[in-house]
């Protein structure tokens, strides 16, 4: 029996988190979720998730592009895909917006809110599929 | 002889200057010591006049001696007086300068001739030099001790008290004796002393006030220049901050909306479990109105936008017809879900158009898009870039719906629907166009619409391109 590929939500709307809990599991993946990005960095290197669903505009301590940053620049984790959410319109390739003060980090892959379930399904498995290995 | 000036505290551009014109005079005088060689040793020989050789050349060693040491207190007081703002030696320096010159000339005058000397003229030399170094106060003191030094000489020597040393060769009798010429020569001269002084002392104020003007105007220049600065740097704050809230905003107003969408549509996916028909009918009427509240909520966000504009320093040049060929291939699977002919034509060539790449972008989306939905299975949409002399004209023309005479007139303003367009399409927020004025405007465009009822509708927007005058 193959193993279920480890997905990592990090988004503090908690409302989302549970719409992408739903979908997800529903697509037979192993879901984690974590509401900050201080949460998100610390379940991202015990959990060893596939792929990480991260929120641009997190409201905590960390933003998603922070987050995105710290990831990348681990190597443990640098593998890891990274699909950015945001309801922000951002152009593809990770760029961040005008304005929003934080210099952009390239993620994998961009999808906006709100979701439809078999868009980000379509997503997840593209970047599931062409995923590296670990460094 | 005290000077009368009032020191100010940092030295002045005009301070400044008279330090400049103390040098000039200490040079000046070196021109009096060979004068005074040349008179000593030519006249008598040249002319026949018997000028008195000693006296002069004593004179001339006095005076370049006296100028050698002027120059040397010259080179310690003014460079420190300009580094330390004590402008009172300064003023010292000079007074000392011109009362001391005038003694000398006084007594040259009286070594060579004395009141019958025609050189008593050259009083007035010093009179103008102390009017340009010295306030006007000062340069009539100095005036007055010239007519003194003059008057004290000539009476001296009419009465005997002094020897008079006449120019032999140069005046036929002693005209020193004649009371009437004495009393004419002292006139003359001393009201040509006052009256240069008067005149001399009158330009330099006005040229001095002038600098005083000149001065005061830089410092208020650079005092606005300053607050301008500072006024700037708040204003790109403030936009800043700006900016900054329009993306929390957008967050904000979008977030909510699109949890609850998501809900709803996992609901309907059927991801949470079957859905009773009833059930089914009202979460899809909540997901309908949600979807229409987040195409209103983006909207007004792009009209808030449209309506704030890209700054010029930030618009780029872009690739117009590019751009519209990009936003056409994301627009082709619509047209083709709807069985509309939909073409692109992008002849412009070198269409390079200075502007903000996003608005580029939202205003060739609402233009297409708006000739798709407001178009039945089986019309076409027709999408152009040509260029025009120093512009480039992006047009869609559709087979479509068309509008109304009566509605062309308000079809660009906020809110306004045709009544045909909705009856062929209940949603739309009526801000489409409104968006896309604004744009165009913002880029130094135009928009113009030709249209018929029932038979379509043409837009055409023209922008100026990059490097050239619109």
């Amino acid at each position: 029996m193959t193993a279920r590929a480890k997905i990592l939500l990090v988004d503090d709307d908690q409302d989302l988190v549970a719409v992408l809990h739903t979908v997800l599991e529903k697509a037979d993946y192993e879901v984690f979720s974590a509401l900050s990005g201080a949460e998100g960095l610390a379940q991202a290197r015990t959990q060893k998730p596939d792929l990480i669903i991260l929120d641009v505009m997190l409201e905590t301590e960390h933003t998603g592009f922070q987050v995105c940053r710290e990831l990348k620049s681990d190597p443990s984790l640098r593998h890891v895909p990274v699909l950015f959410l945001s309801c922000i319109r951002t152009k593809k390739g990770g760029w961040c917006p005008r304005g929003c003060g934080v210099e952009g980090m390239a993620a994998d892959d961009f999808a906006d809110k709100p979701i439809r379930p078999s868009d980000l399904l379509a997503r997840v498995q593209n970047l599931l599929q062409r995923r590296p290995g670990p460094s | 002889m005290s000077h009368l000036n009032t020191a100010p505290k940092t030295v002045s551009p005009v301070q400044a200057e008279l330090v400049e014109r103390i040098e000039w005079f200490i040079r000046l005088r070196w021109l009096a010591v060979l004068g005074l060689l040349v008179a000593a040793i030519f006249p008598t020989p040249v002319l026949g006049v018997v000028f008195p050789r000693t006296p002069l050349l004593i004179t001339a060693a006095v005076l370049a001696i006296y100028n050698a040491a002027l120059r040397l207190q010259a080179r310690r007081i003014l460079p420190r007086v300009a580094q330390t703002g004590a402008v009172r030696k300064v003023n010292l320096f000079a007074n000392f300068q011109i009362s001391v010159d005038l003694i000398i000339l006084t007594a040259l005058l009286h070594f060579a001739g004395g009141i019958e000397n025609p050189f008593r003229c050259y009083y007035v030399f010093h009179m103008i030099i102390a009017s340009i170094l010295l306030e006007r106060r000062a340069a009539f003191l100095q005036c007055t001790l010239a007519s003194a030094l003059l008057t004290t000489l000539a009476l001296l020597e009419r009465g005997n008290i002094l020897v008079h040393v006449h120019l032999v060769g140069f005046t036929p009798t002693c005209l020193h004796d004649s009371g009437i010429f004495v009393f004419g020569a002292l006139f003359v001269c001393i009201t040509t002393f006052y009256l240069s002084v008067y005149m001399a002392t009158a330009i330099t104020e006005r040229l001095r006030a002038k600098d005083k003007a000149i001065v005061a105007a830089q410092a208020l220049a650079e005092s606005r220049a300053e607050e301008l600065a500072e006024a700037n740097e708040r204003l790109r704050e403030a936009d800043a901050a700006k900016s900054q809230l329009m993306v929390r905003l957008e967050h904000e107003l979008r977030a909510p909306l699109s949890a609850i969408q998501s809900c709803l549509r996992v609901v309907l996916d059927g991801l949470t479990g079957p859905v009773a028909d009833g059930a089914r009918d009202m979460v899809q009427r909540a997901e309908k109105r949600t979807q229409s509240m987040i195409v209103l909520v983006n909207d007004l966000l792009h009209l808030a936008q449209a309506r704030k504009g890209t700054p010029k320093a930030e618009m780029k040049p872009l690739d117009f017809v590019e751009a519209v060929e990009r936003v056409c291939r994301d627009m082709a699977a619509e047209a083709e879900r709807k069985k509309i002919s939909f073409t692109v034509d992008g002849r412009a060539g070198l269409s390079y158009v200075l502007a903000s790449d996003s608005e580029i972008e939202e205003l060739v989306t609402n233009l297409v898009s708006n000739a798709i939905k407001y178009s039945d299975a089986g019309a076409s949409v027709a999408v152009a870039t040509r260029n025009e002399g120093d512009r480039v004209l992006f047009e869609v023309a559709d087979t479509g719906i068309g509008i109304a005479p009566e509605d062309q007139a308000q079809l660009f303003q906020e809110f306004f629907r045709a009544r045909n367009a909705k009856v062929k399409e209940k949603t739309g927020t009526g801000l489409g166009l409104s968006i896309v004025q604004k744009i165009v405007e913002s880029h130094g465009g135009t928009i113009s619409v030709e249209s018929q009822l029932g038979k379509g509708s043409k837009f055409t927007v023209s922008l100026p391109l990059a490097g050239r005058s619109s």
